[in-house]
């Protein structure tokens, strides 16, 4: 409702008769309203003609928007009145829905000001982490933080964004505890090894105090072989742990760690059939390494309070081999290795083999027997399906690159903790609060915190707790928590935390502060934007941006329902993510046209996805550059997470969907249908298609004004599921008509047409794009003041045939990103 | 910073002239004083999917109705519990506006609300204040149904942990730990101050759109404070003995789960641990267990005769689990004066409907009517939020307004 209107026509409307558009609106109430609701009757207490040319009140935008809804509902003028011919009609409706949407904007200006802007719970986190030099993809500091509010998809809006008591009291104790983290007094932990081999499993004695996943049971057992095998995907028989460092309560300190398994992958085709459920047959099999956290675990299941996927690799070995990783583990968890794609749990997988494949000879002894121990061990070990193998696990480290950590130096310098008194404090308390307010404070905004400090001291309190207090503080005061741009032009060191929390979604660096503390940084922009993508932290903008711009967090809050199996055996939500995220990466790094999002014939996906999307021949689990010439997808809306996101877990909705193509793709959110329009019912008996449904949407012409031009789009991508699979018929074999004619007048019969047409609208797209990019990069909404800036960006990244790359650099340098 | 007072819009376009043709509730008559009477409870359970309305909704109005299939579990209690017909809040987004129920204002629009989009349950806790433990209790199957909200805008999550209840409830903190909660307080409320005075430097630098944000800053640092005082009055009170066997932390089952929810809400009415509960149930509470296909794709039934007939026996299920907490609080004696709030802010889930919400309201020591039918036409509708403002004043508060509420309803006499 507060884009700025991009198609031409309607420009050269308002810019050229905003007043003649009133004159038309007035002369059409004056023919048709006024008579019932005018000076002489005022029927339903309704009256319009003392309503205004120009709306600056909030209740005549309330009475307008009435008119529009009655005049879309056809209700008014009433059934026994005359009634406006169709096409005025129709013209009414659309210019105050144009007047409507332009006082929204104006009523909500901020005029060009972004707000005293809190950080998001994801710039929090990357905050935390880069100030303190914690990890925080596993420890998630922010992670119970109340949800943020949006505006326009963005989460970054300085004005809409709240602060509550309750997200107070979460950042006293996220505070708290990331101190606790970085305070790392004391030596070097040495690096160790641990090893261990098959058996994983034990009984007896041995297997006292064992959580049930290293118990000997009835899906258990200790083989005869110097391997174990893992049979399913479920925990008991699919996932095995490592019992050195279960026994001391998983690795002493957060870490790199080497960890190497030896393993292979047998008898993957087999001839079992439809026992092994939606296993395919001879697919590799996914070995996960797993870090897993089992402290103040539930019981059960595995003990597992808290699990983190390391690495997933395919094997097609038969032989034994080694696989090895460098990978991050957090302190207090363990390893575990999962046969990830593996055909059902072992308890299921007993119970079908001696059922469907009751006929294999090596099952024989076992049909008929009584269910238990030794039914379901015979049964395993009798199974000539495919299993993961497993001979040794190792594990080594930390590795760590430097000591004291960053996080630690930027808490306590070099200082012992004996060395810590009332002046020393004070001197760390100044420093931390330069670092954390991402510039020196202002005279009198520490004192009061070393006040504070000083006066625990004299309480008695412990120096090292008085001065952890000190920074928990500076940690939960405004300066730390907001971004203050000022007002007007920004300053150096504003200009370099609003450049780094665009890029970076993190505090400016050392170059960045030594550049603004010297004055020279808005001259060196260009090279500093450079830089910055450059920089591994510019992942963070790509993964944030692409989720915020893409309603991403749609599939979480409406998972695909679980009888989409396959979504969840193949791990497609995180291949979907990662596949849109590098893609945009590489957009990105190689400066591409911004048409590539339209019409790229390529993308980045791996086995499961590529077979998601009807593509053999993609060997492995990592993301590689696959060639779509000859499917029928390309571009952004063929990518899994697009269809994805635009649906609803279950089914999909042309509506829904054409919706999300305009508002995320052209930049045009379209005004809310009115109040009382009848749901649809969908019927899944069979006798009536979407299309059929929906058929009001078409014939009826108040509807149509907005409907024709959200439907097509949505038909278009009806060939694609809730997950983003092609269909070519619903259920109940309706056949699919994903034709339709945009409302240029362009028609198109399929999904591919559709896209060569999306892609001739590359103009729309890339003012999009661009005004989606500088909304995130303002931290406010845009405005009608801004568009100039963002006519100027266009002009140029079209005149020198600008990337993405290109875009991100002129948005830095623009009047509105400069100023405030 | 442009202050918006919102009219609402509904407000607004009643004017003047419409007036409710049923008997609005004396609000003086429930302001009794609380030593004389034992105090009032309220528990609100929620559900994300809705109730399948042909399943819900018996087809008579009046005592004399024929039980539907959802509400035949709750027969024993049938003269103590009002179901209400064509009530809603007039919101609509399907999912997005479940989250209305309790609130009548969705969380896009809490801006414009003097009291934001403040839940029922809330509002009520707050009129509870420090007098119980806990001033709400707010529980839920996963993530529940994102129903209750506090004044300042912001979901409240529930516990969806048994165990966790049963600690918070019964568990006493060892002496060492509560010593040391105690210090960690005292520390809190000094920090507290220096934030305030290191706030107010910045202040003075700031325009007055920042100076507006920074404002809710500081309005968050008085919240925390008026918290932590509540806290510390409550740090060295016992907690009552524990009723039953503890509750361990293992994982359950949904059924389960939801059964022991109930349990241990009861208990904590029952040993006046809190006098507001909660309950939720979420989009991904597992049908599976009861043999049944997935929840989302149940309510998404498309007219199928299949798919209505497995969520009858999901909300059978629900309702039978309403059956079991009423008959406890019965058996506790509680039940006259503890008001139970059931239904969800969805109605037909294939439709993603947000009117004509399912609306039970059971105990309260109120004369309940059965069925009543609210005018169904579009400019005589009555507000649900008017029934919950009625609710809220029975409850004890002296509010005159609630969300989007145009005055009071409330059909059943107190009994």
């Amino acid at each position: 409702m507060k884009t700025i209107i991009p198609c031409a026509a309607l420009v050269l409307i308002l810019a050229s008769s905003m007043a003649g558009a009133d004159e038309l609106t007035s002369a059409f109430l004056q023919k048709h309203c006024i008579r019932c609701h005018g000076s002489k009757k005022q029927k339903a207490d309704r009256r319009f003609d003392t309503l205004p040319d120009q709306i600056r009140k909030l209740d005549d935008l309330e009475r307008y928007q009435e008119i529009v809804d009655q005049l879309n509902l056809a209700s008014m003028p009433p059934e026994k009145e005359p009634q406006p011919p169709v096409k005025e009609r129709a013209r009414a409706i659309a210019q105050l829905t144009r007047k409507l949407t332009a006082a929204r904007a104006e009523l909500n200006t901020s005029g060009g000001h972004s707000a005293l802007r809190r950080l998001n719970s994801w710039e929090y986190r990357q905050t935390i982490g880069d100030l303190l030099g914690l990890n925080v993809e596993v420890w998630n500091p922010a992670e119970d933080f109340p949800e943020e509010v949006k505006a326009d998809g963005f989460d970054n809006n300085g004005a809409a964004l709240v602060t509550s008591g309750r997200l107070l009291d979460h950042y006293f104790a996220a505070a708290e505890e990331a101190i606790r983290r970085a305070t790392q007094f004391g030596d070097r932990p040495p690096s160790k090894k641990y090893t261990q081999e098959s058996p994983f499993y034990f009984s007896g004695k041995n297997s006292r105090d064992l959580p049930k996943l290293f118990k000997v049971d009835r899906f258990r057992f200790i083989p005869e072989t110097p391997f174990t095998d893992l049979y399913g995907r479920h925990y008991r028989g699919g996932h095995i742990g490592f019992l050195p460092l279960l026994r001391q309560g998983g690795v002493a300190h957060s870490g790199i760690y080497t960890i190497r398994v030896r393993a292979a992958a047998v008898s993957r085709v087999h001839d079992y059939g439809k026992a092994l459920g939606d296993f395919r047959n001879g697919d590799p099999l996914v070995m996960e390494i797993a870090a897993v956290d089992r402290r103040g675990s539930v019981e059960s299941t595995g003990n597992v309070s808290k699990m983190t996927s390391l690495a997933r690799i395919e094997l097609t070995n038969e032989e034994p081999r080694w696989f090895q990783w460098k990978v991050f583990m957090e302190a207090g968890y363990e390893p575990e290795v999962r046969f990830r794609n593996g055909p059902l749990a072992a308890k299921r997988m007993v119970r079908l083999l001696t059922t469907q494949a009751a006929d294999k000879p090596e099952f024989k002894p076992f049909i008929g027997m009584k269910g238990g121990t030794e039914k379901a061990h015979g049964v395993l070990k009798a199974y000539r399906g495919p299993r993961l193998r497993i001979w040794e696990i190792g594990v080594e480290g930390p590795h760590l690159d430097t000591w004291p950590t960053t996080g630690h130096r930027a808490l306590y310098g070099k200082l012992a903790p004996g060395e810590l008194n009332a002046r020393t404090i004070g001197q760390r308390l100044a420093a931390f609060a330069e670092k954390a307010f991402r510039r020196p404070p202002l005279a009198g905004e520490l004192k009061p915190i070393q006040r504070l400090v000083a006066g625990k001291l004299n309480e008695g309190v412990k120096p090292l707790q008085a001065l952890q207090l000190g920074c928990q503080a500076i940690l939960c005061s405004p300066g730390f928590l907001y971004l203050n741009l000022g007002e007007g032009e920004l300053d150096e060191i504003a200009l370099a935390s609003r450049l780094s929390y665009f890029l970076w979604s993190s505090p400016p660096d050392e170059t960045l502060l030594k550049l603004a503390a010297a004055g020279k940084l808005e001259s060196g922009l260009s090279a500093q934007v450079t830089r910055m993508l450059a920089d591994p932290r510019s992942d963070r903008f790509v993964r944030h941006f692409v989720r915020r711009w893409l309603d991403l967090g749609n599939i979480g809050t409406m998972p695909p329902s679980e009888d989409f199996l396959e979504y969840y055996r193949d791990n497609l939500e995180t291949a979907m993510r990662k596949e849109t995220e590098t893609f945009f990466r590489h957009v990105l790094d190689n400066n591409l046209l911004l048409r590539e999002f339209l019409d790229a014939d390529y993308s980045f996906l791996n086995r499961e996805l590529a077979l998601h999307y009807g593509i053999e021949g993609v060997k492995g689990n990592e993301l590689q550059r696959v060639s779509l010439k000859g499917s029928r997808r390309g571009g952004l809306p063929g990518h899994g997470a697009f269809l994805t996101a635009s649906a609803n877990g279950v089914d999909t909705s042309p509506v829904v969907r054409g919706i999300y193509v305009l508002e995320k793709l052209l930049g045009y959110t379209p005004p809310p249908p009115p109040p009382d329009v009848a749901a649809i019912e969908p019927d899944i008996r069979g006798a009536v298609t979407i299309r059929e449904q929906l058929v009001k949407h078409r014939e009826s012409a108040t509807c149509a004004e907005c409907h024709r031009k959200i439907d097509p789009l949505g038909f278009a991508l009806e060939n694609f599921d809730a997950i983003g699979g092609w269909r070519d018929e619903y259920e109940k074999k309706n056949p699919i008509d994903s034709a339709g004619k945009l409302p240029g007048g362009d028609s198109f019969r399929t999904f591919p047409e559709f896209r060569k047409l999306l892609a001739d609208r590359q103009d729309q797209f890339s003012r999009c794009l661009s005004e989606k990019l500088m909304t995130y990069a303002l931290g406010r909404e845009l405005e009608i003041g801004d568009r100039p800036s963002i006519d100027e960006i266009l002009a140029e990244l079209d005149g020198k045939k600008g990337g993405l790359r290109e875009l991100i650099r002129l948005v830095v340098l623009s009047k509105p990103f400069l100023g405030n | 910073m442009n202050k918006r007072t919102h009219l609402s819009r509904r407000r607004f376009l009643q004017g003047t002239g419409i007036a409710l043709s049923l008997p609005a509730f004396d609000s003086f008559a429930a302001r009794l004083s609380a030593a004389e009477k034992p105090p009032r409870r309220l528990v609100c359970i929620g559900n994300h999917l809705g109730f399948y309305p042909g399943n819900f909704f018996p087809k008579a109005a009046g005592k004399d109705y024929v039980a539907t299939s959802t509400l035949k579990p709750l027969e024993a209690h049938r003269d103590q519990l009002t179901v209400f017909s064509h009530l809603d809040h007039e919101l609509n987004g399907g999912h997005k506006a479940v989250q209305g129920f309790l609130t009548s204002i969705k969380k896009e629009e809490a801006a414009g609300f003097p009291g934001k989009n403040i839940s029922l349950d809330q509002a009520a806790a707050e009129h509870v204040g420090s007098s119980t433990r806990f001033p709400s209790i707010n529980t839920g199957i996963l993530r529940g149904t994102d129903m209750c909200w506090s004044r300042a805008g912001v979901h409240v999550p529930p516990i969806n942990n048994p165990a966790t209840l049963f600690r918070g409830l019964f568990v006493n903190s060892p002496q060492s730990a509560r010593e040391a909660e105690r210090t960690r307080l005292k520390h809190r409320a000094s920090v507290l101050d220096a934030l305030r005075d290191s706030a107010s430097v910045l202040n003075r630098t700031l325009n007055a759109a920042d100076r507006d944000k920074l404002d809710q800053y500081l309005t968050s640092v008085r919240d925390v404070e008026r918290r932590l005082q509540m806290s510390k009055e409550w740090l060295n009170r016992p907690k009552p003995k524990a009723p039953i066997d503890e509750v361990l932390d293992e994982e359950r089952q949904h059924i389960d789960e939801v059964a022991l929810l109930y349990d241990l809400m009861a208990l904590a009415l029952q040993t006046d641990s809190t006098r507001v509960t909660t309950l939720e149930t979420g989009l991904g509470f597992r049908t599976a267990e009861l043999d049944l296909g997935g929840y989302h794709g149940l309510s998404h039934h498309g007219k199928s005769k299949d798919r209505i007939g497995q969520l009858q026996i999901v909300e059978a299920f629900l309702a039978t689990k309403l059956s079991n907490f009423i008959s406890r609080l019965k058996e506790a004696k509680i039940f006259d004066n503890t008001l139970v709030v059931f239904g969800s802010g969805m109605s037909d889930g294939s439709r993603h409907s947000n009117r004509n919400l399912p609306v039970l309201l059971a105990g309260g020591g109120f004369k309940h009517q059965g069925h009543v039918v609210c005018p169904a036409e579009q400019h005589k509708r009555v507000p649900l939020a008017n029934l919950w403002l009625s609710v809220l004043q029975w409850f004890g508060s002296e509010t005159d307004r609630f969300g989007r509420s145009t005055g009071t309803f409330s059909p059943m006499k107190l009994g």
